[in-house]
């Protein structure tokens, strides 16, 4: 009876949504698109191409010698050997502070959760209560204690403090995490005779997969893209890609290279970037899984 | 070859308290089930034993060493989980020699234990697939290879067929008696289950909020339950529970319901008994059938199990139940006259609860 006419006027209300939210996310993409065409083609340019500033033109002639210039040739202060002794100084320190925070957050996560640690909330409550310190307010007392330990300068100094600084979010992913694991596979492997590491690295580890990767990317993008850090505890020697593009991009001398600058910072943002494409597809299957049974 | 010792065995959650001093003594080899309605402590004195969870006071002495301060991994016992707890990481192999590699055995006795174990349970053909491709019966199997993999002298397993249909758990309770009795160790098994408890113990510890009410062999627990809950917690349907006075008739004590007398000249009394002493009369099923001479019962209906039927019964107050014939249960009028055996009587002090 009056079912037809509902029906069709349901279906046209529903077509009309969807209009709607298809306009809306491609008007999302589009903003947070352009600024990155606009990028990709002005480093394209030669030098001559980017003078009138006519940024949304294609490019005549597109070539990588600006990327090349970036990479190789590009004065950063005095030095001109481009970004890429920044990037691996990035190297140095995104490495060995991935792989030492995760292991650390991992490692306190499962003490915390899993295991019978005397006032394991409290201090899980601590840990956590780091997490709403800004590194700012402390920054100054830790450039201190650094200098006084002879860190200041070196890497290793870094790496401790992006391991100190990780901590926090880490433990508390991975005790969530972990809070999800029956407490009878703990039980069973301490009846077989293992202790806390053999455990941990032997059973518990294998199982984690999702979150260290939730874990890497989480870490792998904060500690490349970190500039304080990198620029508070190191001296130009040492001073990751993040503090060197800086350099470069806000170099006050002679003409702006755009096309050269915005090589620089693609090449910069690369590696995030490929990490959340190899591991995107693990990432929100980790992160989910975090929710679902934290 | 290991004896069990606990001695007066306390543990404390907070203002609760689980384990109301247990003493227990273990034998040799001997099967002992602990056995008891959930939240009674079973599980609780189970973790205490594995070193999973720390009692309040207490000792645990393993061969006359006390190992209460020894962690879990220190104790070299092996445990079955209800949960099976299978690493799921690790295919079977890996699974069952875990604890022999954390142990450091040689490779050779490892590959050999493997090996045996996997034959012995048949799962021989499994060993290279990972937990989750395996059915549930395949899963408790591995987990009871895993325990037996360690040539532990304690086995210790928690509820570890629960999980299983019914099919399976009456398959693998055979297996396990039989496992039992050819390696020879000594195993503590917590269950809720009377009849997994009846079949596999050589001796039940029955445990009620916290204290153990009776530690005997399942027949005896049966024949002769210690206390009132004994007597109604052993048994499918429970042991039929009359309220009455006991009268001494020329010196020969009977039992008075009110309306009816039942000799009690074949009870072995403990004390000697007092007239107009308040007691509990417990029949089993089995000793309830329609006599000549007896008492006068409303038959309410009858409960066909196949080999056997349960006739139910409304005298006075109580409900009570009589295993029968299914032929004799069916000729059975709204009327009906019961008579006990009176050699497989019980009697309880109501106030005390134990057994006269």
């Amino acid at each position: 009876m009056t079912t037809q006419p509902n029906l069709a006027m349901r279906n046209w209300n529903q077509r009309v949504g969807r209009t709607a939210l298809y306009l809306v996310l491609i008007l999302a993409c589009v903003a947070y698109l352009v600024p990155l065409v606009v990028m990709v083609m002005t480093s394209l340019k030669t030098a001559g191409e980017v003078q009138p500033g006519t940024i949304f033109m294609w490019p005549e002639n597109p070539s990588f010698d600006a990327w090349i210039k970036a990479w190789s040739q590009a004065c950063i202060g005095l030095d001109c050997r481009g970004i890429r002794v920044g990037f691996w100084n990035s190297v140095m320190i995104w490495v060995p502070s991935l792989i030492l925070s995760i292991l650390a957050g991992a490692i306190l996560g499962f003490a915390l959760s899993r295991w019978q640690t005397r006032h394991a909330g409290l201090i899980l409550g601590l840990v956590l209560f780091g997490a709403f310190i800004p590194l700012q307010v402390v920054i100054y007392p830790l450039i201190k204690m650094a200098a006084n330990l002879g860190l200041y300068n070196s890497f290793a100094g870094i790496v401790v403090v992006h391991i100190i600084f990780g901590l926090p979010v880490l433990t508390l992913i991975f005790s969530n995490f972990y809070v999800g694991i029956p407490v009878e596979l703990i039980n069973a492997a301490r009846v077989d005779g293992a202790g806390f590491f053999r455990i941990f690295f032997g059973i518990l580890l294998p199982m984690s997969r999702n979150i260290l990767i939730v874990a890497l990317v989480l870490q792998g993008t904060g500690i490349w893209n970190d500039y304080i850090v990198g620029v508070s505890f190191g001296t130009p020697d040492i001073y990751p890609m993040t503090v060197k593009l800086q350099t470069l991009v806000g170099s006050q001398f002679g003409e702006k290279e755009y096309n050269v600058n915005m090589a620089a910072t693609l090449l910069t943002s690369l590696p995030p970037l490929l990490l959340y494409l190899v591991s995107g597809r693990y990432f929100v299957r980790g992160i989910t899984s975090g929710a679902v049974k934290g | 070859m290991a004896t069990i010792e606990i001695r007066n065995l306390t543990k404390q959650f907070g203002a609760v308290q689980v384990l109301k001093g247990i003493d227990l003594a273990i034998d040799d080899r001997d099967f002992t089930v602990l056995l008891g309605p959930s939240g009674c402590g079973k599980s609780t004195l189970l973790n205490i034993i594995a070193g999973l969870e720390h009692q309040t006071a207490g000792q645990i002495m393993v061969d006359g060493t006390d190992i209460s301060p020894l962690p879990p991994d220190k104790r070299r016992l092996a445990m079955v989980f209800q949960s099976y707890a299978l690493y799921p990481t690790m295919t079977v192999r890996k699974n069952i020699d875990f604890g022999l590699r954390v142990a450091g055995l040689p490779r050779a006795e490892i590959k050999e234990r493997v090996r045996v174990t996997a034959e012995l349970l048949q799962i021989t053909d499994l060993l290279d697939r990972t937990p989750a491709r395996l059915s549930g019966g395949q899963r408790q199997r591995v987990a009871i290879g895993r325990a037996l993999a360690r040539r532990a002298s304690v086995y210790l397993f928690d509820e570890p067929l629960s999980n299983l249909d019914a099919k399976l758990r009456n398959d693998m309770r055979i297996e396990i008696r039989q496992l039992h009795e050819d390696l020879g160790a000594t195993a503590v098994y917590v269950t809720h289950d009377q009849v997994e408890a009846m079949t596999l113990a050589t001796r039940i510890a029955l445990m009620n909020a916290g204290r153990i009410e009776q530690y005997a062999e399942p027949q005896d627990i049966y024949d002769r339950p210690e206390t009132l809950f004994a007597a109604s917690f052993i048994g499918s349907p429970k042991m039929n529970l009359i309220p009455g006075t006991i009268r001494l008739a020329d010196g020969v004590p009977v039992f008075d319901t009110g309306s009816d007398r039942i000799s009690l000249a074949h009870y072995p009394f403990r004390l000697a008994p007092e007239d107009g002493m308040p007691a509990t009369l417990g029949v089993r099923p089995e000793d309830v059938a329609p006599d000549a001479q007896g008492i006068v019962a409303r038959h309410r209906l009858n409960e066909p199990h196949g080999a056997d039927t349960l006739a139910w019964f409304t005298y006075g107050e109580t409900n009570l139940s009589a295993r029968l014939e299914p032929v004799a249960a069916r000729a059975l009028g709204a009327q009906a006259t019961l008579g006990f055996n009176l050699h497989k009587l019980s009697l309880f002090d109501p106030k005390t609860e134990r057994r006269l």
